[in-house]
C-alpha cells in the first residue's frame, strides 16, 4: 500500500489518507483522543481530578494525609492513556490551578502540595507511558496482554516509583514515618489504579462510541449499578445485621454480598463494568471504615484498612482478569462468526458470479455485496469499472441513496484515484479528524466519514475499483483492510471474466456483422468439408445453386457431389477446389465460371482458400465478379481504340515513305506498260520482251498489293486475337513497312535473328504495333544526327526455353540519365509534337501478353529497348 | 562522251523498267542499284546522261550529284523522284540538274528530257 497526500478540493489542508499497514497500526494507536478538543479534554480531566480529589479527601484516615483511597492520579492516568502523549503536558499544566485549588484547603504547605501534585502527576505520566509503550492498544483492556501491560505499568510501577516521592514529602513537611505513608499510598493509589482506570477509559469510550439501539444494555447497567450501590451500602453500612444469615455474612464476609453484582459486571460489562462496580465497592467499603460504621467499626481503623484494600486489590485484579478473559473470548467469537459469515457470503457471490454468464455479472452484485457491506460493518459499496485508462465509472451502487456514489472514481473520490491509478488500496479512518472543515471532506460531505478504495487488477492494469463508505468514523483494522481486498480479488476476477466475455462477444458480433456485410458469399468449412458458418449471401446464393444448399453441420462437399452427379460440372470444380485446399496440396484456388439466365450473363469467381487456425478447415467465397469483368472487358476495348489510334497515328506519320513504297511498283508498271505498247507498235514486236514487261508488271502489281495489304493488317480494328506467331516473320514484315521511312531519313536498319521462326503465343497485329512503335522511337532519336551511322539493329532471339527476347538497338544519343522508367509513362514525351503514348502502349500491350520491357543505354552508345514474349512450347 | 545512259536506282523492278524503255527507244543503258556502282563505272567510262532516283538508301541521289560535281564529267542529270521528294529535286535543279520526272512518269516525257539533255550536252 502506498502513502499518498492528495490536495482536497482546493483546500490547503492535506489529508493524510491511511494506507500502509504502519500507518494503520499508528493511526489505531492515537484513536479518539485525537479527535477530541484539547480544550474539552483539559476540562474533563481538570473535572475528574477535582471530583476524584473530594472523593479522595473524604477517605483519609485523620489525622495521617495519605488518604485511604486516593483516584485523582489514576483519573488523570486514565485521561493519559486516552490522549495523544504530544497533549500531556497542557492536560497536566490544565489540572496544576484544579491541584492547587483543592489542596488550599488542608493545612499542607505550599511546597507540599506542589510536591504532591508532581508526585501525582509522576504516577500517571509513568503508567501511561509505559501502557503506551508496551501495549499495542492501550486504552483497550479487551486482551490479557494488554491487561498484563496496565497491570504492570498502571498498578504495580507507577504507584510503587511515585510513592517514594510522595511518602519523602510528606514525611519531610509533615514528620510522618517514611514507609507506613509509602506502604499506605501504595495500596491505595494501587487500588484506585486498578479500579478507575479502566471505568473512565471505558466509560469515555462508550460515550464516544454511543450509538443507538443500546437500550437494553444502558437499563441492564444502571439495574446493576443500583445493585451494586444499594447492596454495598446495606452491607458495608451493617444495614444487614437484623437479618440473622445476612448478618452474618455482612460482618465477616461483606464483600461476598457484593460478589455476584461483581460477577455480574464483569461477565456482561468487561473490565470497565468491573472497575466501575470495584470501585463503587472500594469507596462505600473505604468510607464505612474510615467513619466507622458497619461490620469493622470494632476493628483498628489501620488493620481494617490494609486488609480490606489488600481484599479489593486481589478481587479487582481477579475479575479484571476474568472480564478480560470473557471479553476476549467474546471478540474472539464474534471475529469468528464475522469471518464465517463474510466467508460465506464471498464464496457464494464468488459462486454466483463464477455460474453467471458475464452479461448477468451485475446481477449477481445484488443480492450479496450489501450482505457483505452489512457483515463489514460499512454503509455503502461501488464497483467501478475502467471506461478507459483513466476513467473509472460506477458498474454498482449499494447502499444508502444518500451515501451512494455517482459520477466517476475521479469526481467523488478523488482522494482514491490516484492510489487506484497506482494499483495500491487506500483507506481514510476518519475524514473530519483530519479536515477541519466537515464541508471540505472528501468522503461525500457530510455523509461518509470514513472510507477506502482497492483497486481491481486484471493482466497487470487497474480494471476497476471497488469503494468502501462508512457514515462513522471507522479504524480499519487489518483484519477488515484484509476482508476488503478479498472483496477486491473476487469482483476483480469476476470483472475480468466479465470483460473477457464482453471483449469475446463484441469480437464475435464484429466478425457477425462483417461476415453479413460482405457482398461476398461466404462459407466456412471444417477439416471433414462440414459447413460451419455461412453468410447471409451464401444463403441468398443458395437459391440458385444447389451445391451450395447445405445445412449447418452438414458436408457440403458431399453435397456437391449430389450435384454434380445431376449434372452440375461446376460442383464437381468445387469439390476439387475445397478438397485441395483442405488437403494442403493448394493454398488458394479460385475458380471462374459464367451463368446465363435468360439474357442475362453473369460471371462468378469461387474461391478456396485455407482456414487459418489449427484445427484447419477452408473458407468458401463466391462473389459476383459480372461488373469486374465488364470494367476489364471495357478496358480492354479501350486499350485496343487506344492501341489502333496510336497505330493510325503512326501511319499517318509515315505517309510519305508508305507512298514511296507504292509508288515505285507503280512507276515500273507504268514504265512496263508504255514500253509495251512501243514494242508493238513496232513492226517487228519482240514478243519475249512483251512476255518479260507483262511478268514485271505482274510482280510489280504484287508488290504493291502487298504494301496495301501488310497496312491494311496493321490498320485493321479487330478483336485481341491471341495465336501462335513466328515472331521474326512478323518484325520483318513490320520493318519492311518502315524501310522507306528508314530511306528517307536515311537510317540503315538491319535485323538479325538466332533463328527463324521463333514462335510466341501473341497477337500479330499488337505484336507489330510494339515493333513499329519501337522502330519509329528509334528513327526519330537519329533525328540530327550526323556525326555518327545512323542506325538500328533489331536482334531476335530466345532469352531462355520459355521466353523470346528482342531488343531494338539505336545509333542516337540514348537516354538521360533516370528516365528509363519515365518514358513508359503515358503522356511522357521529349517531342515537341509527340502525345507520349507510344511507349505506353508498348509496355500495356506486353502486359497484356504476359511479357515485359526494359530501356537502357546500350554499353556501345545509344538506346536499347529489349521486351521479353512468352513463348510457345516449341519456339521453332 | 559516249551514247551511253547511266540509270541509278536502288528498286530493281524501276530500273529495269527505266533500262527497258529507254534500249526500246534505241539507247545504249547501263543500270547500277547505288551511288557507288556508278561512281566506280564512272572511273572508266563517262555517259552522255544519268537517270538517278532521288531517293536510295546509304548515299541518295543529291548525294550523288555533289560527289559527280566534284568530278571531271559534265553529263546533264535528270531527276526521277517520288511525290514527296519534289523539294529534293528543286533542291538538285538549283545545283544544275538538267530535269526531274515525277514518278510514275510518262515514257516520252522521260525520253524527250534524255534527248534534250543529250542535246544541251553537246
Amino acid at each position: 500500500m502506498n502513502v499518498d497526500v492528495t490536495p482536497i478540493r482546493g483546500s490547503s489542508a492535506l489529508l493524510e489518507p491511511l494506507h500502509t499497514a504502519e500507518r494503520l497500526d499508528e493511526r489505531l494507536r492515537s484513536p479518539a483522543r485525537d479527535r477530541v478538543p484539547l480544550p474539552a479534554i483539559a476540562l474533563g480531566a481538570c473535572a475528574g481530578y477535582y471530583v476524584a480529589s473530594l472523593v479522595g479527601f473524604q477517605l483519609r484516615l485523620l489525622p495521617a494525609t495519605t488518604s485511604v483511597l486516593w483516584p485523582p492520579n489514576a483519573a488523570l492516568t486514565a485521561v493519559l492513556v486516552l490522549v495523544s502523549p504530544r497533549r500531556w503536558p497542557l492536560i497536566l499544566l490544565s489540572v496544576l490551578p484544579v491541584h492547587l485549588l483543592i489542596q488550599m484547603h488542608t493545612d499542607f504547605p505550599l511546597p507540599m502540595i506542589v510536591g504532591l501534585f508532581l508526585t501525582n502527576c509522576s504516577e500517571a505520566v509513568i503508567a501511561a507511558g509505559l501502557m503506551h509503550y508496551l501495549s499495542d492498544e492501550p486504552s483497550q483492556l479487551d486482551t490479557l496482554r494488554r491487561l498484563m501491560v496496565f497491570f504492570v505499568a498502571a498498578v504495580l510501577v507507577a504507584p510503587v516509583l511515585s510513592s517514594f516521592g510522595d511518602a519523602a514529602a510528606v514525611m519531610w513537611f509533615r514528620g510522618e514515618p517514611y514507609w507506613r505513608v509509602w506502604q499506605t499510598r501504595l495500596l491505595s493509589n494501587t487500588l484506585a489504579e486498578l479500579t478507575v482506570v479502566p471505568a473512565v477509559i471505558g466509560a469515555v469510550l462508550t460515550v464516544v462510541r454511543w450509538r443507538r439501539g443500546a437500550r437494553g444494555r444502558f437499563i441492564e447497567g444502571t439495574v446493576l449499578a443500583s445493585g451494586v450501590c444499594a447492596t454495598g451500602w446495606l452491607a458495608f453500612s451493617g444495614s444487614f445485621s437484623g437479618i440473622p444469615s445476612l448478618g452474618a455474612m455482612s460482618t465477616q464476609m461483606p464483600l461476598a454480598l457484593q460478589l455476584p453484582f461483581l460477577l455480574w459486571a464483569a461477565v456482561r460489562f468487561g473490565p470497565t463494568g468491573t472497575g466501575l462496580t470495584v470501585f463503587t465497592t472500594s469507596v462505600l467499603s473505604a468510607w464505612t471504615v474510615v467513619h466507622g460504621v458497619g461490620p469493622f467499626a470494632g476493628v483498628p481503623a489501620a488493620t481494617t484498612v490494609m486488609a480490606l484494600t489488600l481484599s479489593l486489590i486481589v478481587v479487582a485484579a481477579a475479575l479484571l482478569c476474568l472480564a478480560t478473559l470473557i471479553e476476549e473470548r467474546r471478540q474472539t467469537q464474534l471475529a469468528l462468526r464475522t469471518r464465517l459469515q463474510f466467508e460465506g457470503l464471498l464464496s457464494r457471490l464468488s459462486a454466483a458470479l463464477v455460474q453467471l454468464p458475464g452479461n448477468e455479472v451485475i446481477g449477481a452484485f445484488e443480492p450479496w455485496l450489501g450482505r457483505i457491506g452489512r457483515v463489514l460493518g460499512l454503509d455503502c459499496l461501488t464497483v467501478f469499472a475502467a471506461e478507459d485508462r483513466s476513467s473509472l465509472i460506477p458498474l454498482y451502487v449499494w447502499g444508502d441513496r444518500r451515501t451512494g456514489t455517482v459520477g466517476t472514481l475521479a469526481d467523488h473520490m478523488r482522494w482514491a484515484h490516484r492510489s487506484v491509478q497506482s494499483q495500491e488500496p487506500v483507506f481514510i479512518a476518519d475524514a473530519n479528524a483530519s479536515v477541519e472543515n466537515a464541508l471540505e471532506s472528501p468522503l461525500e460531505p457530510p455523509l461518509c466519514r470514513s472510507g477506502g478504495a482497492v483497486p481491481l487488477i486484471g493482466e497487470g492494469d487497474v480494471i476497476g475499483a471497488v469503494a468502501f463508505g462508512s457514515i462513522d468514523a471507522c479504524q480499519w483494522s487489518r483484519e477488515l483492510v484484509a476482508n476488503t481486498q478479498l472483496v477486491g480479488e473476487v469482483l476483480a476476477s469476476a470483472l475480468r471474466r466479465k470483460q473477457s466475455e464482453d471483449a469475446l462477444r463484441a469480437s464475435e458480433l464484429m466478425k457477425s456483422a462483417i461476415l453479413q456485410s460482405l457482398t461476398s458469399g461466404v462459407a466456412v468449412l471444417d477439416r471433414s468439408g462440414c459447413l460451419l458458418q455461412m453468410n447471409d449471401r451464401w444463403k441468398q446464393f443458395a437459391r440458385d445453386r444447389d451445391w451450395m444448399r447445405a445445412e449447418f453441420g452438414s458436408s457440403l462437399i458431399a453435397n456437391c457431389w449430389m450435384s454434380f452427379e445431376r449434372g452440375d460440372r461446376l460442383a464437381a470444380k468445387v469439390v476439387v477446389a475445397v478438397c485441395s485446399v483442405l488437403g494442403g496440396s493448394r493454398d488458394r484456388l479460385i475458380v471462374e465460371h459464367r451463368t446465363e439466365t435468360g439474357t442475362r450473363i453473369q460471371w462468378w469467381s469461387l474461391a478456396a482458400v485455407p482456414l487459418n487456425r489449427t484445427d484447419g478447415g477452408a473458407v468458401i467465397t463466391l462473389t459476383d465478379i459480372t461488373e469486374l469483368r465488364r470494367a476489364e472487358l471495357e478496358a480492354l476495348r479501350s486499350r485496343q481504340e487506344l492501341a489502333h489510334v496510336s497505330r493510325v497515328s503512326t501511319v499517318g506519320e509515315m505517309t510519305a515513305s508508305l507512298a514511296h513504297q507504292l509508288n515505285q511498283p507503280l512507276a515500273a508498271i507504268m514504265t512496263n506498260a508504255q514500253t509495251g505498247v512501243r514494242i508493238l507498235d513496232s513492226s517487228c514486236p519482240d514478243v519475249a520482251e512483251i512476255r518479260a514487261i507483262l511478268v514485271d508488271i505482274v510482280n510489280d502489281d504484287r508488290r504493291a498489293s502487298d504494301v496495301i495489304q501488310r497496312l491494311r493488317a496493321f490498320l485493321r480494328k479487330g478483336e485481341f486475337e491471341m495465336a501462335k506467331v513466328n515472331v521474326v516473320s512478323a518484325i520483318r514484315d513490320v520493318v519492311d513497312l518502315a524501310s522507306s521511312e528508314a530511306i528517307i531519313r536515311n537510317i540503315a536498319v538491319s535485323v538479325d535473328a538466332d533463328h527463324d521462326p521463333l514462335y510466341a503465343r501473341a497477337d500479330r497485329v499488337q505484336l507489330q504495333q510494339v515493333m513499329l512503335n519501337l522502330l519509329h522511337n528509334a528513327m526519330e532519336a537519329l533525328n540530327g544526327r550526323r556525326d555518327r551511322a545512323r542506325r538500328i539493329s533489331v536482334e531476335c532471339r530466345e532469352a531462355d526455353a520459355e521466353r523470346i527476347l528482342v531488343s531494338v538497338h539505336d545509333s542516337g544519343p540514348g537516354f538521360r540519365a533516370g528516365t528509363e522508367e519515365v518514358i513508359f509513362e503515358p503522356f511522357y514525351t521529349t517531342k515537341a509534337t509527340g502525345m507520349g503514348m507510344g511507349l505506353s502502349i508498348v509496355r500495356s500491350i506486353l502486359d497484356a501478353h504476359g511479357g515485359s520491357i526494359r530501356a537502357a543505354n546500350h554499353p556501345l552508345g545509344g538506346a536499347v529497348f529489349e521486351f521479353l514474349l512468352p513463348a510457345t512450347a516449341r519456339t521453332r | 562522251m559516249t551514247n551511253e545512259i547511266f540509270v541509278v536506282d536502288d528498286d530493281a523492278p524501276v530500273r529495269r523498267a527505266v533500262d527497258r524503255l529507254l534500249r526500246t527507244a534505241g539507247y545504249c543503258v547501263r543500270t547500277f542499284g547505288s551511288a557507288r556502282e556508278v561512281l566506280a563505272a564512272m572511273q572508266d567510262d563517262l555517259p552522255s546522261c544519268l537517270i538517278i532516283d532521288v531517293r536510295m538508301p546509304e548515299c541518295n541521289g543529291l548525294d550523288l550529284f555533289d560527289a559527280l560535281r566534284r568530278t571531271t564529267t559534265t553529263a546533264p542529270v535528270i531527276f526521277i523522284t517520288g511525290h514527296g521528294d519534289i523539294p529534293m529535286a528543286v533542291r538538285a535543279m538549283k545545283a544544275g540538274a538538267f530535269d526531274f520526272l515525277t514518278k510514275p512518269f510518262d515514257d516520252q516525257a522521260l525520253l524527250d528530257a534524255v534527248e534534250q539533255a543529250r542535246k544541251a550536252a553537246r
